[in-house]
């Protein structure tokens, strides 16, 4: 695993309604991760998680759910990866690390392949590991 | 470039502490952060990795952490310049030789941290504590150059 050089966790909720297979949830804005370069990834469900930090229940799965990250030239970099993989649990321990690349997070999105075992209110709990631009050039 | 940063940075010497999280009175309240002690062995090394432990598992202490707690809580850190370089950590993902989460890795955390500004955050909706709990937490540490 390469170091991690800063980290921010945030939360995609997913809405009032039980999401459809093939629905799309855009992450919102997170201050802290405007101009970063994206270093790594985890996502957790409830086996590790069961409340989410403003309080919302955290998902009991993550099997039916994918995520995408664009960069800031809008091209989808990861494309629909299985959030499942992205869960240390189910990895060995390890962290999915990429090539850093400048993350566009508000056009980056959780795609929910299958309903199953999701409902209302529930969210998705992502972890970003990132270094900041200024920094990037120092390394 | 950070392509061909290393993969294992070795630390130098550890240092472990214990959070409390129970205010004054004995109450764990949800929505409250908790606090870590001061802790000036921390503050002036580089940490290069952090690693939390569960009672029963890989500790065996009056009052140390439980499982069924452990998964509503959160870490954040903070370093000298008042910035949150590790928000909102799962705790359980920083568990290293607990079965069934990190399965023996030690979460590569890289960088300068200020004790006092760290905290553990018990979120709104979390569940009653009926005990005083503590946080252990383990940091691998390095002399910076």
């Amino acid at each position: 695993m390469k170091p991690i050089l800063r980290s921010y966790l945030t939360e995609v909720n997913l809405g009032t309604t039980t999401p459809g297979a093939g629905q799309n949830i855009n992450i919102q804005d997170y201050p802290q991760l405007r101009d970063i370069m994206i270093m790594g990834v985890e996502v957790f469900d409830s086996g590790e998680v069961t409340v989410s930090p403003s309080g919302k229940v955290v998902v009991p799965t993550l099997s039916g759910i994918t995520l995408t990250l664009l960069d800031k030239f809008n091209m989808e970099v990861i494309y629909q990866y299985p959030t499942f993989d992205l869960n240390p649990n189910n990895t060995s321990g390890f962290v999915r690390n990429f090539l850093p690349f400048p993350l566009q997070l508000t056009k980056s999105y959780i795609t929910i392949l299958s309903n199953a075992g999701l409902a209302a209110n529930q969210s998705v709990i992502i972890n970003f590991l990132y270094i900041t631009k200024k920094e990037f050039e120092k390394y | 470039m950070l392509n061909n940063y290393q993969n294992n940075i070795e630390s130098t010497f550890i240092r472990k502490i214990r959070v409390p999280l129970f205010d004054q009175v004995g109450k764990t309240l949800p929505g409250q952060r908790y606090y870590f002690p001061e802790q000036p062995e921390i503050d002036k090394h580089l940490v290069v990795g952090i690693e939390a432990h569960l009672n029963g598992v890989d500790i065996q202490q009056t009052n140390a952490m439980t499982i069924g707690k452990a998964k509503e809580l959160y870490v954040a850190f903070y370093n000298a310049d008042k910035e949150e370089i590790f928000y909102n950590v799962p705790l359980t993902s920083l568990f290293g030789n607990a079965q069934n989460f990190t399965k023996n890795r030690i979460k590569p955390y890289f960088g300068k941290i200020k004790s006092k500004m760290s905290y553990v955050y018990n979120p709104a909706n979390s569940t009653a504590v009926t005990q005083d709990l503590f946080v252990d937490l383990t940091f691998y540490l390095k002399a910076k150059k």
